[in-house]
């Protein structure tokens, strides 16, 4: 039995995870191939016009999969960690899901939540699985060591920030979909290194470097991946870790739209620059290339002054 | 090269403009650069030209089309011309055919700037179009503006919105002058609450691209502002004065990629493609000048711009 996995949304962040239980051979994955047009175009068409970007190319992403695979799996992911929750979408994604397609594909869909004891956790991903017939200890197993390897594989992209940069560096802040999808975002990290710049994602920042910018919020924010962008933004800022930050959001974005509010008015009177990019389904990366352009020949005249 | 206008400047070795045009695009590009070009050469004769620098949203097709030396995007191309024609300036707003910027100086520097995002409502173009529904020609715009004694409140978030609020004010009797002052407000407003939120507008300000021709928005960011705006003599022509700026800080030992003079005279050809290679079915454009390629682009891999630019007779 195949299981196909879309190569959208929360595939981004737990790249390393998944890739590893791959490789485990639980079950016969399929990952879809990266965005592409008829991607989003198909993605476009099957969903509901008020959903953000992101999600539109999810769908894209399980439709293309539809054909080659027995089931899907879109879990339904309510929190990733104790009192903090993610965007709403995921709690609804395999609803979307089921609403765009039909319900042809079986979908794996289990809960993800935080609250849950870890054992409850476990129940629930095996009963999802149960179509495999895998057995509930060897997925105990393999569950525990792929949260090893996402550990680990975190703590050796968080160094990136006490090396000596090459290049200024930039730090280009934003949903990991959104940053990591090259065709949502015309490869704006390869852009920037081509213009001599180092860039850095959240993902380079410690969990103690996010805690400490966080702090500076006068509440805590209850959207976990909001947090992150607001903690490595605020560290930046107070750090002076990097000589400029790039904010990426993606058009229809509800949770974006506040986080990138209060990350631009701490920012309002820094001297570190900051900059917001908004993606959406326009064809054409010119208008990206010139923002991005202007804010590297910025920082490089600032240094020259 | 604009969306709306494409623009020579020609500058001296001691970086002082000798010879300015502005030409609309009218949706053909190549023909106007070649038109523009041989105005150039009218004025040059058997002068020698150093170096050449492009801007604006078509920077790519005049690059490929001219042989630039400098391909610079236009928010360093305006700044750079801006510091230059007005030195210690702080300010530059700039509204353009397509696209609107703020960008905020200090000592020379650009240390902020912003581009308005997703829409294009309030820049030249929404004026032009308003301007040809009223059938008032887009230059007497602005006089009819200052004529206005009590401007009307316009809706400015959207054009959608201000046309229809400035057809729902004309029905209701209000004055031309009114309306057309209420929606130079009301595009102000706008540029204000979404470029400038939250930066500090210090003097001198500088107003430029096309839309400066506008003494009505000029009298609106006045206001708006409190402050004296400067609109530079060559204002719309800034970003290419910039661009030809750029061309000259190169360094004097590069020689110049520019293609001559004669390329007003060749034929030029630009065909466009989906390329079938992946799912994206990229849309290549090429362009040939006289059966030989010079460029492909618009591909996302590369496949199509990297390919050796052979005879295709």
């Amino acid at each position: 039995m195949r299981i196909g996995l879309p190569r959208a949304l929360l595939y981004f962040y737990f790249r390393p995870s998944l890739e590893y239980l791959d490789q485990e051979n639980i079950a016969e994955i399929l990952i879809s191939s990266a965005t592409n047009k008829r991607k989003l175009e198909q993605g476009l068409a099957l969903c509901d016009e008020e959903v953000c970007l992101p999600v539109k190319v999810l769908m894209g992403h399980v439709h293309s999969l539809l054909e080659e695979v027995d089931a899907l799996f879109v879990p339904r992911v309510i929190s990733l960690e104790k009192k903090r929750y993610i965007c709403p979408k995921f709690l609804g994604l395999p609803d979307m899901v089921r609403a765009g397609l039909g319900r042809k594909t079986p979908l794996i869909a289990p809960e993800i939540n935080a609250g849950w004891s870890k054992s409850r956790q476990l129940r629930e991903v095996a009963k999802s699985l149960r179509l495999l017939g895998v057995q509930p200890l060897k997925l105990w197993d393999a569950l525990n060591r792929a949260e090893e390897v996402q550990k680990q594989h975190r703590r050796q992209l968080a160094v990136a920030l006490d090396l000596p940069p090459a290049g200024k560096r930039v730090a280009v802040l934003g949903h990991a979909y959104n940053i990591f999808d090259e065709y949502l975002n015309f490869s704006i990290l390869k852009k920037l290194s081509l213009l001599g710049m180092e860039p850095v994602t959240v993902g380079n920042f410690s969990r103690d470097q996010i805690n400490q910018g966080a702090c500076g919020l006068s509440k805590d924010l209850f959207w976990s991946y909001g947090r992150e962008l607001v903690g490595a933004a605020f560290y930046c800022l107070n750090s002076r870790a990097v000589d400029g930050v790039i904010l990426v959001a993606s058009f229809g974005c509800g949770p974006d739209s506040l986080i990138t509010e209060i990350i631009g008015r701490r920012f309002s009177d820094s001297p570190i620059p900051l900059m917001s990019i908004i993606l959406d389904e326009h064809s054409s990366g010119i208008g990206l290339a010139t923002r991005v352009e202007a804010f590297v020949d910025m920082l490089n005249w600032r240094d020259m002054a | 090269m604009g969306s709306v206008s494409t623009n020579f400047v020609l500058i001296d070795g001691e970086k002082q403009e000798v010879y300015s045009s502005y030409l609309r695009t009218m949706g053909q590009p190549i023909n106007t650069v070649k038109e523009g070009l041989s105005g150039v050469g009218d004025f040059v004769g058997g002068g020698q030209i150093a170096g050449v620098g492009v801007t604006g949203s078509g920077r790519n097709l005049a690059a490929v089309l001219l042989g630039a030396d400098v391909v610079k995007n236009e928010i360093t191309a305006h700044a750079v011309a801006a510091g230059n024609t007005c030195p210690g300036v702080n300010t530059v707003l700039e509204i353009g055919g397509q696209d609107s910027k703020l960008i905020i100086l200090r000592q020379g520097v650009v240390v902020d700037f912003a581009m308005n995002s997703v829409c294009a409502a309030g820049t030249g173009s929404f004026l032009d179009q308003q301007a040809s529904r009223l059938g008032i020609p887009i230059e007497e715009f602005g006089g009819l503006a200052l004529q206005s004694e009590n401007s009307v409140r316009i809706a400015g978030r959207c054009s959608v919105f201000a046309e229809s609020d400035m057809i729902h004010k004309q029905q209701m009797g209000n004055s031309l002058p009114d309306i057309i002052a209420g929606l130079c407000d009301a595009l102000v407003r706008n540029y204000l609450n979404n470029l400038a939120k939250g930066k500090e507008l210090k003097a001198p300000v500088v107003f430029q691209g096309g839309v400066a021709a506008n003494a009505g928005i000029k009298r609106a960011f006045e206001q708006a502002l409190g402050m004296e705006v400067l609109v530079p003599e060559h204002y719309g022509v800034m970003g290419a004065l910039g661009a030809a700026l750029l061309a000259h800080a190169q360094p004097d030992n590069k020689s110049s990629n520019f293609l001559g003079l004669g390329i007003s005279e060749m034929s030029h050809r630009s065909r466009s493609f989906y390329c079938s290679h992946c799912a994206n079915n990229c849309e290549i454009v090429e362009l040939a000048c006289e059966d030989r390629v010079l460029a492909r682009w618009g591909g996302r891999c590369g496949r199509w711009s990297e390919l050796a630019c052979k005879d295709i007779g």
